[in-house]
């Protein structure tokens, strides 16, 4: 270990580091709050959707499950759910209208509820980066020029020209780095501070965010269309040998037990 | 019948997030104890590892009652491996700024 051959001024941290730490904690403290106030409330869907919905979801069960069922039950079941599956019973749109509406490729585009969903898209994204390059510029224009502290680990040569941005010495130690670094570290760092102060709830945007958009994709242009899935379903369904955990359940007691 | 089954997943977050709680506040508390004794280069992340690690290991003794693989689908990858990369840009970031604070004031 070399020992330390500048002499940095001590009250660059309560002028540099400091406050530069104290503006970005609340800076992403604001956009917490912002996007937890933009946040759409959920809407109501019409209940026939819903209701394909939940007969997909018991269909899926079925298939799922079926071996707890004993075989007389399966059979019902089985006849039941093929039936309802290949008829339009529980289709929230009958596929012939379906055809008619879905041939206009543009129609889809100009739908309100696909607009509002982008809408919605653009304001998260926006309101990530916006306040990161403002505080880039805030720091780039009132902090650049000169080194503010000296990283407690080595770095390669590599990061020179990142880290040392604006400063005119070419043999210094990269160790010795300037404002717009320490901006860096704390864009990487700060996740466990933001989740601390904001009682773990919010903290983790991205994840939300990746979270809110898969319930999205069922719904959106590209999503296959609903008889299709049925019908799919249906063959599961048709193909499935059933299994039920009660056959033979006597026996297997006993043996158990020993008997 | 698979075993996955057994689980519910929203609990399985849940536990996620406390483990992750406990290894917010540790690379915290450990950046702000490398900074203070002025580690420096690998001895740094030396005391992380090995302070994570413990932490996690309490975190698998005492949270998990013996049975941790009841809270976690693969607990050993889980607690111990996955969250010392997670947790890393947390704990440099106190570290680099105590460090700061502690070196330029002698």
């Amino acid at each position: 270990m070399t020992t330390s051959d500048l002499v940095l001024d001590p009250q660059l941290k309560y002028w540099v580091l400091l406050p530069i730490s104290i503006a970005m904690v609340l800076v992403g403290l604001i956009r917490n709050n912002i996007t937890t106030l933009l946040q759409p409330s959920p809407k109501l869907q019409p209940y026939k959707q819903e209701r394909e919905r939940h007969f997909l979801d018991r269909a899926k069960s079925f298939t799922a499950h079926n071996h707890i069922l004993t075989p007389e039950e399966f059979a019902t079941r089985k006849q039941y759910l093929l039936a309802k599956l290949t008829s339009n019973d529980f289709l929230a749109v009958s596929p012939e209208e379906a055809t008619t509406k879905q041939q206009d490729p543009l129609a889809q585009l100009t739908d309100p509820k696909n607009n509002e969903m982008m809408m919605n898209m653009a304001l998260s994204s926006i309101l990530n980066y916006i306040p990161q390059t403002v505080i880039m510029t805030w720091v780039n224009t009132f902090f650049s020029g000169f080194i503010i502290m000296k990283l407690p680990f080595p770095l390669t040569d590599g990061f020179k020209s990142m880290l040392q941005n604006g400063i005119a010495t070419p043999d210094l130690n990269v160790s010795y780095v300037s404002a717009i670094s320490w901006y860096f570290v704390n864009l990487l760092g700060l996740r466990p501070v933001y989740s601390l102060l904001a009682c773990q709830e919010e903290a983790d945007s991205i994840q939300q965010q990746q979270q809110q958009q898969q319930p999205m994709n069922i719904a959106g242009p590209g999503a296959p269309k609903m008889d299709k899935v049925f019908k799919a379903e249906a063959e599961n369904i048709q193909i499935l040998t059933h299994e039920s955990i009660y056959t033979g359940v006597l026996q297997r007691v006993l043996e158990r037990n020993g008997l | 019948m698979n075993t996955d089954e057994a689980y519910s997943n929203a609990n399985i977050k849940s536990n996620k997030d406390k483990l992750q709680h406990v290894q917010d506040i540790t690379s915290l508390v450990l950046g702000i104890a490398s900074g203070i004794l002025t580690l420096e280069s690998i001895h740094g992340f030396l005391l992380y590892v090995i302070g994570l690690t413990l932490a996690n290991g309490l975190f698998y003794v005492i949270c998990g009652e013996g049975k941790i693989d009841k809270y976690f689908k693969s607990p050993i990858q889980e607690v111990f491996v996955s969250g010392i990369v997670g947790n890393m840009p947390g704990f440099v970031m106190m570290w680099c700024l105590v460090y700061a604070l502690v070196s330029t004031s002698a």
